[in-house]
């Protein structure tokens, strides 16, 4: 089987890979793009680990053949902090303790990235419900909760956030 | 391992690039990529139905016709409001903008929740293949399948009445849980409060989404209440197998039906609907 050429722009760059066939933009992404902050975590759309912004969209990276996200527009985690500057997501992940082990925090903070874009001041029951596709094994959530309620918060300060 | 990707731009294009042997057919893929993940299948090529021009949402007479690679987060519109909960109760919020209507259908249970509710809404399908396109129940198609050279292109209902439909899904978390048993049902009632219409699904009790004709038959004709409700979900368990998985036991899913019932068609407290 043939590899072929797939291009999409990955925070912002513009990616042209050959790829080999039926292969996952998780993989794609670590192994060809150097962006290893996206998790390879349970391969089933359970665990939440691998979640990318494809289009604007939070989806699972493990459930994509790269080919399919030909022409999209891809956002990891490496790709939420501006100019150097950590995203309020991820001050506040830092100030509430919200990660230990860190292998969830990439997805997570994907996640609720994706709840903050279009819905910038949620409950504590939408945050809940926003992460329920992703799984924490070491810090109960409490902290995690905490701190998107609290980057909610610090984006409602800033005059004009990303 | 190696599969190739086809994208075909059309439905015809799409049944043509399924012909051969070890080609899948992927819709949001949350189903048919998982199992390639998990070593369960084995693919040459998938078809991706994704541009094949099988999204959208359309009013089509009295009816709602919905494509079957319409992700379960695009059904969250005004005109299908009534669905929200069961929305709500589907999987998570990435998997909901991923998994599709058609691609639900094939979920083994206790996932596939929303053709628990189709099944209530008695819906039908339209499916394509070389030979052209046919319809079908989707009752027969939980009987029967589909070929393996044919597609599923779209879903179509007539909406409840307004405050007909009913939704409950017993689940283990409050979110992201699958189901213990689900219940959709259209129910109408006269003014006196007689049961004249009703459908009741159920999940998570069988290897399909099933009809509960025992329990719409304890409702026909009768007055709904606490009493009837539970008679139904009475007469839901006495007529159905239960699965037994690593969420519930099927003695523990016979246990839970009854009151299930009771919950899905008046509220929680069993008293009036909103």
């Amino acid at each position: 089987m043939k590899s072929s050429y797939v291009s999409f722009t990955l925070n912002g760059e513009q990616q042209e890979l050959l790829v080999e066939p039926g292969r996952r933009l998780v993989d794609v992404l670590s192994d060809q793009c150097g962006a290893r902050g996206t998790r390879n975590g349970c391969g089933q759309g359970s665990c939440g680990a691998c979640t990318v912004h494809v289009d604007g969209v939070a989806m699972f990276s493990c459930l994509l053949p790269v080919e399919l996200v030909d022409g999209c527009e891809i956002v990891t985690i490496e790709g939420v902090a501006r100019n150097r500057t950590l995203h309020a997501l991820q001050e506040a992940f830092l100030a509430e303790a919200a990660t230990q082990c860190g292998f969830c925090t990439a997805g997570m903070i994907m996640a609720a990235k994706a709840l903050l874009d279009r819905e910038p001041a949620p409950s504590r029951e939408a945050v809940v419900a926003a992460l329920s596709g992703n799984v924490c094994r070491c810090t109960g959530y409490a902290p995690i909760i905490a701190a998107v309620l609290a980057a909610a918060a610090a984006l409602a300060q800033q005059p004009a956030a990303a | 391992m190696a599969f190739a990707v086809h994208r075909p731009e059309s439905v015809s294009a799409a049944i043509a690039a399924l012909a051969g042997p070890g080609r899948v057919a992927v819709s949001g893929g949350t189903l048919a990529i998982r199992a390639i993940n998990e070593g369960k299948s084995f693919p040459t090529a998938i078809v991706s139905l994704s541009r094949a021009g099988l999204c959208g949402i359309a009013r089509d007479g009295g009816e709602m016709a919905i494509g079957a690679a319409t992700t379960i987060a695009d059904l969250a519109c005004p005109e299908l409001g009534f669905l929200d909960g069961v929305l709500e109760s589907f999987g998570s919020p990435t998997l909901r903008n991923m998994a599709t209507v058609g691609g639900n259908l094939f979920a083994h249970q206790p996932y596939g929740d929303l053709g628990v509710a189709l099944l209530a809404l008695d819906a039908s399908l339209t499916v394509a293949g070389p030979q052209g396109i046919r319809c079908l129940t989707l009752s027969g198609f939980y009987a029967a399948g589909l070929g393996a050279d044919e597609i599923l292109t779209g879903v179509r209902f007539a909406p409840p009445a307004r405050g007909s439909w009913r939704w409950l899904k017993a689940t283990r978390r409050a979110l992201n849980s699958s189901a213990v048993v689900a219940i959709a049902s259209v129910l109408e009632t006269d003014a006196a409060g007689i049961v004249r219409k009703v459908r009741i699904a159920l999940g998570g009790v069988d290897a399909t989404p099933v009809r509960s004709p025992a329990a719409e038959s304890a409702l026909q004709g009768r007055r709904l209440d606490a009493a009837s409700a539970m008679a139904a979900g009475e007469a839901a368990a006495a007529a159905q197998l239960f699965l037994t998985d690593a969420y519930a036991s099927a003695w523990y899913r016979r246990r839970v039906l009854p009151v299930s019932m009771r919950r899905a068609l008046l509220g929680d407290s069993g008293g009036a609907i909103s």
